[in-house]
């Protein structure tokens, strides 16, 4: 005669992949601050003139910001200008004309540098253009 | 007698409901402050598609500056387009003159609010050397809204380069 065991039954074994998906949201979230700070890298060689006379600029949602560490070292949404033509290709685009683009620049870039991103800026059709200054 | 009977195959569950408000609220406000635009200090220069004056490039209407900036490549004759005007000059060493007559950086605004007591309708126009630091361009604003400021006057400040 056979005896009738009753084991328990055993579940079936299972790794949620839970974590992995909160794993790779937290990447994600730490190469957008990773991009971000090395952007905020650049921007902290630059030693913007201050002001004492200065505004808040009212931040709207289509900003961009062009950072002008020296005279032939030229960036623009992350990228390095290589001609102030560039500028065109990047905000050509009919969106990109009613954005905001803040200047950045160091106190010992040469005025004339200024005047031309400023001039290149008006001929492409951007009519909002603020300079970023350390007061 | 087979105890052990099941699959043995590891099954992989992507469990929607127990993902943890927590971290949902936690990556979600991540991208949130990420975005949020940082408030940012200086001059504010919003140009009119259609500048008021017919022979004038564009207006600048940031702020308490409020005038004109003068296009780079159209400075070859500026007295010829304006009329009324300081001329406020920086050469390329950073030297500052009122009117041609050199002036001490502590004495501009003094200087300056001399010819506006005479005429408050006048306006600044800032000639600035293109080899001149941008500092300097940004002192000369500050210079020219410290001024505006002192006196209660409607901003009227236009730009100029000189070139070589």
């Amino acid at each position: 005669m056979a005896i009738k065991i009753n084991f328990p039954k055993r579940e079936i074994p299972s790794i949620s992949i839970l974590s992995l998906a909160n794993l790779a949201f937290i990447m994600v979230v730490f190469m957008v601050i990773v991009v971000k700070f090395e952007h905020y890298e650049k921007s902290k060689v630059i030693n913007p003139p201050k002001l004492n006379n200065s505004f808040k600029i009212p931040m709207q949602s289509k900003s961009s910001t062009i950072l002008v560490v020296n005279d032939n070292e030229i960036y623009a949404e992350g990228f390095k200008i290589k001609s102030l033509d560039d500028l065109s290709s990047l905000y050509l685009t009919k969106s990109q004309k009613d954005i905001l683009v803040l200047i950045k620049a160091d106190k010992n870039v040469k005025v004339s540098t200024i005047i031309e991103i400023m001039d290149k800026l008006r001929q492409i059709g951007i009519n909002k253009i603020a300079f970023i200054t350390g007061g | 007698m087979k105890i052990f009977k099941e699959n043995k195959t590891i099954d992989f569950k992507f469990d929607f409901v127990s993902l943890s408000i927590a971290n949902l609220s936690f990556i979600i406000l991540s991208f949130f402050a990420l975005n949020i635009p940082k408030k940012e200090k200086g001059i504010l220069f919003a140009f009119e598609k259609k500048p008021a004056l017919a022979q004038l490039p564009y207006q600048i209407t940031g702020g308490s500056a409020r005038g004109t900036l003068y296009s780079y490549e159209k400075l070859q004759n500026p007295q010829q387009e304006f009329s009324n005007y300081i001329i406020f000059s920086i050469n390329d060493k950073g030297e500052f003159f009122v009117e041609d007559e050199p002036v001490n950086f502590n004495q501009v605004v003094d200087k300056l609010k001399n010819y506006f007591v005479e005429d408050s309708t006048k306006s600044i126009y800032i000639n600035i050397h293109e080899d001149a630091s941008y500092e300097y361009l940004i002192k000369a604003f500050d210079i020219s809204i410290q001024l505006f400021r002192d006196l209660k006057l409607q901003p009227k400040i236009f730009i100029g380069v000189i070139k070589r």
